[in-house]
């Protein structure tokens, strides 16, 4: 029999909090919820052998608090090109990537003296664990623009005070304290992009924002965010480019797969990259994902999605909802955003109620000024070509690598460089599957024992069900003392070569999964099928003696 | 019971070695090159880190004869000419190391990057200065170690 527990991590079941000051930092007097900070990085290298290319930063931006408290302002190495993304971008490649936890369950119903039998899909050869080896005070503005619903400036200082002052006289919602941490980007001359929401914009309007510039290596300036960040802030980093792309500054940490909760459906997924980072010292990352980015093909932009003449050739704003709705195009907040101010849904009707049946609360009669050509033209420019400059990127990148880790205002003392290395195996599955073996049991039902096999070789002994429920213990709990520690492998990668493994647990992992629970008396519990074999034999015994009486 | 059972059964844990290192010692090295061969006077890479900020230079430390730093430790690193003794840079701060059990850093206690800063530098003014840099780390117990190195700064 098979049974499929199906678990996504806990990355997108988030709820859609806001988080914010993604290397960046806000007004920390109003605390910021951030749930994850997501960044997409494309590298399009000059090909000249400089190490020089074209950068492509695309920063998700969520935000709670009042619109004037919202701030904004990252360091960049050269004055860059703005423009605003698609969430879309980041939900699809977040779910196109994501690690997931598989337990599947198998059930061995014949059971011999010799021990017992083995899956054909089994993950180990052998029973036992084998390891496996403009000027003003100071002040220059640059440029002064409005994109999308920010108003930005990108500027220079020579005085990191006056920088601050300066920012806050704007209008630019950030606190006093970042003045240190400012200041040695100041110092180098670098350039500032500050955007704060438009007179006109509110915080639902926010939108992803990209920036474009020449530079060498992938950086997230974290040392700002320290400013005004949670605890353990999760980082989800996705790098696009010629091949695998690593930390090169940070460490870099493989997990230990008996510290997934594999019976809990893997949701622990994100707290054991957190306890695998900090016992690298805090600052590491861990790789969800590597390898072709032409899974991604397709997935934001294609022609076929839509048509947009038909659209243009509507005349029912209903039609034109529906033709959207029942289309390709992913779903994204800026799409919500734009639909609902072109035909807004009567008051008291949610969005999501209304776009999902416009007639059920409206009459087309209702939007007399709806016009398909301007709303085409407005849905073009605010969702479309966002969705096609993005899929561009894409389609431009041979690899792409998803990066996860969490990170503490205190560790954040560093900012993360991301280097290609095409030395290192190229591929890490973000699928996971681990086989829960149920040894014996027509008789035995929960009663039986079972094995955890993990993907790595590791074979682990677990009571029964029957057992644990007794004892009132989950498998996880059970596990406790294999769960640690979380990161099997702690390692310092680079551009070049294999890199250096400070820190390897495989072997005694390996070992400590051997000695689990052997000869610990664990299982107090007689299995049934002590039981019932006496009693079978009894039986039996009994019949031949009636049938010779 | 159980868990006294399972507690039972547990193995012995083996002491991390790197509380067995007797001597206290710190070594210090440019990133990317090993422990042992940098030569004082050699070039020591400088450069503007890829998103902004002050001219850094990364290193790499590993200690030994410290204990718990893989619960917290404080690193305070600086630089100053070796000609004129002007302070080029500083940086201070905290983090934790891992005790490496594994090929040529095993029983030491090893780290990410550490980056000094050269606050308040220009990239150009820095090229060809011999720089002597001076890197400490002390344990939770405050108990330290400290190593320096000295090289001629070199644009990446």
């Amino acid at each position: 029999m098979y049974r499929l527990v199906l678990a996504a991590s806990a990355l997108v079941l988030l709820p859609a909090r806001a988080w914010a000051c993604g290397g960046m930092f806000c007004d920390n007097v109003n605390p910021v919820d951030q749930a994850a900070e997501r960044i997409v990085f494309g590298f399009e290298p000059d090909g000249d052998g400089s190490g020089m290319g074209t950068i492509t930063t695309e920063v998700q931006i969520a935000f709670t608090g009042e619109s004037d408290n919202f701030a904004w302002v990252v360091p960049v190495s050269s004055v860059p090109e703005l423009f605003t993304s698609n969430d879309a971008l980041f939900t699809v490649l977040a779910n196109a990537t994501l690690p997931i936890h598989t337990l599947v369950f198998e059930e061995f119903r014949t059971c011999d003296a010799g021990g017992y039998g083995r899956p054909a899909n089994a993950m180990s050869d052998s029973a036992g664990s084998v390891y496996d080896g403009s000027t003003s005070g100071g002040v220059s503005v640059l440029a002064s623009q409005t994109v999308g619903p920010y108003d930005t400036v990108i500027l220079q200082a020579n005085d990191s005070s006056v920088l601050v002052e300066w920012l806050q006289t704007e209008g630019y919602g950030i606190p006093d304290n970042i003045e240190p941490a400012v200041r040695p980007y100041v110092a180098a001359e670098q350039y500032f992009v500050a955007l704060k929401l438009s007179s006109s914009a509110d915080t639902g309007d926010l939108a992803p924002l990209g920036m474009r510039y020449r530079g060498t290596t992938a950086s997230i300036p974290i040392q700002l965010t320290a400013v005004a960040t949670i605890p353990d802030l999760p980082l989800e980093v996705f790098v696009l480019g010629p091949s695998r792309a690593v930390p090169d500054n940070y460490l870099h940490v493989r997990l230990n797969d008996a510290s997934i909760d594999w019976y809990g459906g893997g949701l622990n997924y994100r707290d054991v990259v957190r306890l695998a980072a900090d016992e690298a010292g805090g600052q590491a990352f861990a790789t969800d994902y590597s390898g072709p980015a032409s899974i991604m093909d397709g997935r934001l932009w294609s022609v076929g999605m839509i048509d947009l003449g038909d659209l243009r050739g509507l005349e029912s704003p209903f039609d034109w909802i529906q033709t959207i709705n029942f289309s390709g195009l992913p779903a994204s907040s800026q799409l919500v955003s734009l639909i609902v101010s072109l035909v807004p849904p009567p008051a008291g009707v949610s969005d999501s109620d209304f776009l999902s049946c416009p007639e059920c609360y409206a009459s087309a009669s209702d939007y007399p000024d709806f016009d398909a050509e301007v709303a085409t033209d407005a849905l073009e420019a605010a969702v479309i070509d966002p969705l096609r400059d993005a899929q561009e990127m894409l389609d431009g990148s041979v690899h792409l690598t998803r990066l996860f880790t969490t990170m503490d205002a205190e560790e954040m003392t560093a900012d993360p460089l991301f280097v290609f290395n095409e030395d290192l195996d190229q591929d890490v599955n973000p699928q996971h599957i681990a086989i829960n073996e149920v040894h014996c049991g027509v008789f035995e039902g929960d009663h039986a024992e079972r094995v955890l096999a993990l993907e790595d070789g590791r074979r682990i002994s677990l009571p029964s069900e029957a057992w644990l429920e007794e004892k009132e213990l989950t498998e996880f709990e059970y596990m406790e003392e294999l769960r640690t520690p979380a990161a099997l492998v702690i390692e310092d990668l680079g551009a070049e070569g294999e890199g250096e493994i400070l820190f390897d647990y495989r072997e005694q992992a390996f070992a400590d999964a051997k000695a689990f629970g052997a000869g610990c008396g664990c299982s107090t519990t007689p299995r049934l099928s002590q039981v019932a074999a006496p009693a079978i034999l009894l039986l039996a015994g009994l019949a031949i003696r009636r049938r010779r009486v | 019971m159980w868990w006294a059972l399972a507690l039972a059964c547990a193995p012995d844990p083996e002491p991390p070695p790197c509380e067995d290192l007797a001597a206290p010692e710190l070594q210090l090295t440019p990133a990317g090159v090993e422990f042992g061969a940098f030569v004082d006077g050699g070039p020591l890479l400088y450069g503007t880190p890829p998103q902004g900020g002050a001219p850094y230079s990364p290193f790499n430390a590993r200690a030994a004869g410290l204990v718990d730093l893989d619960e917290g430790a404080h690193v305070e690193m600086w630089a100053v000419d070796a000609q004129d003794g002007a302070e080029l840079g500083s940086a201070g701060y905290d983090l934790r190391f891992v005790c490496a059990n594994v090929g040529e850093a095993a029983g030491w206690w090893v780290g990410s990057e550490l980056h000094l800063r050269f606050d308040g530098w220009e990239l150009d003014e820095l090229e060809g200065r011999v720089a002597e840099v001076v890197v400490e780390v002390a344990d939770p117990g405050g108990a330290t170690v400290s190593a320096r190195l000295s090289g001629l700064l070199t644009p990446m």
